[in-house]
């Protein structure tokens, strides 16, 4: 690989307007490795399939394979040795969705959580009960009020979500019983006014973002 | 190892008879593959009596060895091992889709080391004859189920290109993004489908701005999703302002495809890592090189989705000759789907070929082919005006006249509002028929 690849990616401020994020090599590499780490605690082994069904574009999602983002060297899911679809996520597309999910049998679907009412609509039934097969659902927010998108878990197959914040490069790792984890190696953190703040240790961002997590001390808990 | 020169690689201006002995020894390479790998391949030679052994020949090859298609593959999907069955060789990493176009997306199991040589003897060869060069930045709307955008995003790692990525995906929706990103970024290169540089201009306009401002910067169209005819390159490149516009054309069910070099003379399909072969769309028999006919695709490269004499829905004209630019291999011309041609006067007709003729009385222009089964003879057409005082508006007759010499039959023309050009999902839909629902204008 040159050292010259990189990816340019497009984000949404909060206002709706573009921002960019530059992310050469290094940038990638801590992507890749804060989401290996998520995949893993979310049960991702070697040799499963995580079927996503978001925008290709999305920092929850570049970092998967190195097919996926030009200048990243090894993606999470190439760590792990799990193999990876990722499908667009427009809400039109829930049909195409369910059909890969019936056909591919994937051990865990990593889902925005918008795009879950729709697929659920496709489906007819719980999307959790689709497919035994199915041991993990991994939601996508930059909510953290709202982390699973009101589903409900099924016996037999765990639930987390992924928190997000693009300005950061932050991803973090949401349980059902609130308890969230991050990579402290990847990511500084200062709790200010009750509210936790971070940046990435592996990329050049102005200063400390303000995530939607509160915090007591090293105590972080969902909004 | 990144080269200086016009080629990527010396195997670009071999001779034939090397080529043909390449073809032939990969040939016979990959039809054990095939037979040994994968389950889908085995079970269809052993019912057709074949073995390995039996193929020592290329006419051997096309005598015996059975085409498939779409439809087989989709059945076979349903019902078996997604990663064995065309013989994938693990672990498998990642998967693409097709388009999706036709009906139910068939699915391609893909590894690294097979991902690694495509990129390599395909795709490096294709963006450099591209002239996409280390250092560039370049556009592009990331899909990651699609097998060419996986791979122009390892040409971007290997070559040493920076990615400008927008957020979405390439559906109208987006078009704002796109235009942002471009206005913010100024890449030099950009990586799309004709009708997005389209939507974009309009866009553009919408704010104010000059097709030529917005696309300042940008030297190189690459566009795939349907052919670029003569006239849409000279509009686009009049329009926008690049130096040249190159024209991505292949399918991801046959894996075969590449560009136009910058003669633009036809797509050049490597003759290393596919066979291409042309039949009649009715018969099935086969064609002489320079005939339009169903192209037949085998992929000549192991390790990963087997590919071996895939009946494809397209028609095309595959010529064998050495190009102006140096290059050997084929020279293939695309024209549409066999699903969107027609018969008329005897022939078969496609919108590519509506574009010629009206390309020669007004210039490119965006237009839907209507009921061509039952339009009693003529051809009916919704052709879009461009802007609000398109003088070709006023050439109807001419148009006709020119359809009479060119094809033996007339047409009917009626002018509309690009808008009121029939859409479906993702494109323009370049031949109608009542049938498929919806409402044209």
């Amino acid at each position: 690989m040159s050292d010259r690849a990189g990816t340019v990616v497009q984000i949404a401020r909060p206002d709706g307007s573009a921002a960019y994020l530059e992310l050469g090599a290094g940038e990638l590499a801590g992507l890749a490795s804060a989401l290996e780490g998520i995949l893993r605690s979310a049960g991702l082994e070697k040799g499963h399939r995580l079927l996503v069904y978001d925008f290709s574009a999305a920092i929850n999602v570049l970092p998967l394979t190195r097919a996926y983002a030009p200048g990243l060297q090894e993606g999470a899911c190439d760590s792990i040795g799990c193999s990876v679809l990722s499908l667009d996520g427009l809400a039109a597309l829930a049909p195409r969705t369910a059909f890969f999910l019936s056909l591919l049998r994937p051990e865990a679907l990593m889902i925005r959580g918008d795009l879950l009412p729709p697929l659920r609509a496709r489906l007819g039934r719980d999307v959790l009960a689709v497919d035994p097969n199915l041991r993990s659902l991994i939601t996508v927010t930059s909510d953290a009020s709202d982390p699973f998108g009101g589903t409900g878990g099924i016996e037999g197959v765990a639930m987390y979500s992924i928190y997000r914040v693009d300005a950061a490069l932050f991803m973090a790792l949401m349980r059902p019983d609130g308890r969230l984890s991050y990579s402290r190696d990847l990511y500084e953190s200062r709790c200010s006014g009750g509210r936790l703040s971070v940046r990435p240790s592996f990329a050049r961002v102005p200063g400390f973002v303000e995530t939607s997590l509160r915090c007591a001390g090293r105590e972080v808990v969902a909004a | 190892m990144i080269p200086e020169g016009e080629y990527y690689s010396r195997i670009e201006t071999m001779s034939y008879k090397e080529l043909e002995e390449i073809q032939l020894r990969k040939v016979k390479a990959i039809v054990r593959y095939a037979y040994d790998n994968s389950p889908f391949y085995r079970r269809r030679w052993r019912a057709a009596g074949i073995t390995p052994d039996d193929i020592n020949t290329i006419d051997e090859f096309r005598r015996r060895i059975p085409v498939y298609t779409k439809d087989d593959l989709r059945r076979e999907m349903a019902g078996g091992d997604v990663d064995s069955l065309m013989g994938t060789r693990p672990p498998v990493s990642l998967y693409s889709l097709t388009s999706g176009t036709t009906g139910v997306n068939t699915v391609l199991a893909l590894n690294y080391e097979f991902m690694d040589s495509i990129v390599e003897d395909l795709f490096m060869r294709q963006f450099w004859m591209a002239r996409l060069r280390p250092g560039m930045s370049a556009f592009q709307v990331l899909a990651g189920w699609h097998f060419l955008g996986l791979t122009t995003n390892m040409v971007f790692s290997r070559m040493g290109v920076r990615a400008i990525i927008p957020r979405g995906t390439s559906i109208h929706d987006h078009v704002g993004d796109f235009v942002d990103a471009l206005i913010a970024r100024r890449p030099e290169y950009f990586v799309g489908m004709p009708w997005m540089v389209d939507a974009m201009v309009q866009e553009g306009i919408r704010r104010g701005l000059d097709p030529r401002e917005l696309f300042r910067g940008v030297r190189y169209l690459h566009l795939a999703g349907e052919p670029v005819t003569p006239g849409l390159r000279r509009a686009l490149m009049d329009e926008t302002g690049v130096e040249d516009v190159f024209n991505a054309g292949g399918t991801a069910d046959g894996i075969w495809g590449s560009s136009d070099c910058s003669a633009h003379g036809g797509i050049h399909a490597w003759m290393d890592v596919n066979l291409l072969e042309v039949v009649d769309p009715r018969t099935g028999e086969p064609l002489e090189y320079g005939e339009r006919g169903r192209w037949i695709s085998t992929l000549l490269i192991p390790g990963g989705p087997t590919v071996v004499r895939y009946l494809g829905d397209d028609l095309v004209r595959v010529e064998r000759e050495k190009c102006e630019c140096g290059r050997t291999h084929y020279s293939v011309q695309m024209y549409d789907r066999l699903e969107n041609s027609f018969q008329m006067g005897g022939k078969y007709l496609t919108p590519y070929d509506v574009s010629l003729v009206l390309e020669e009385v007004c210039g490119h222009r965006q237009f839907t082919v209507l009921n061509p089964e039952s339009s009693g003879g003529v051809i009916r057409l919704l052709i879009a005006r461009r802007g609000h005082a398109d003088e070709c508006t006023g050439m109807s007759d001419e148009i006709d006249g020119a359809f009479r010499r060119r094809f033996g039959v007339g047409a009917e023309v009626r002018w509309v509002d690009a808008r009121e050009l029939p859409f479906s999902y993702r494109k323009l839909i370049r031949v109608y028929r009542e049938t498929e629902g919806g409402e044209a204008a």
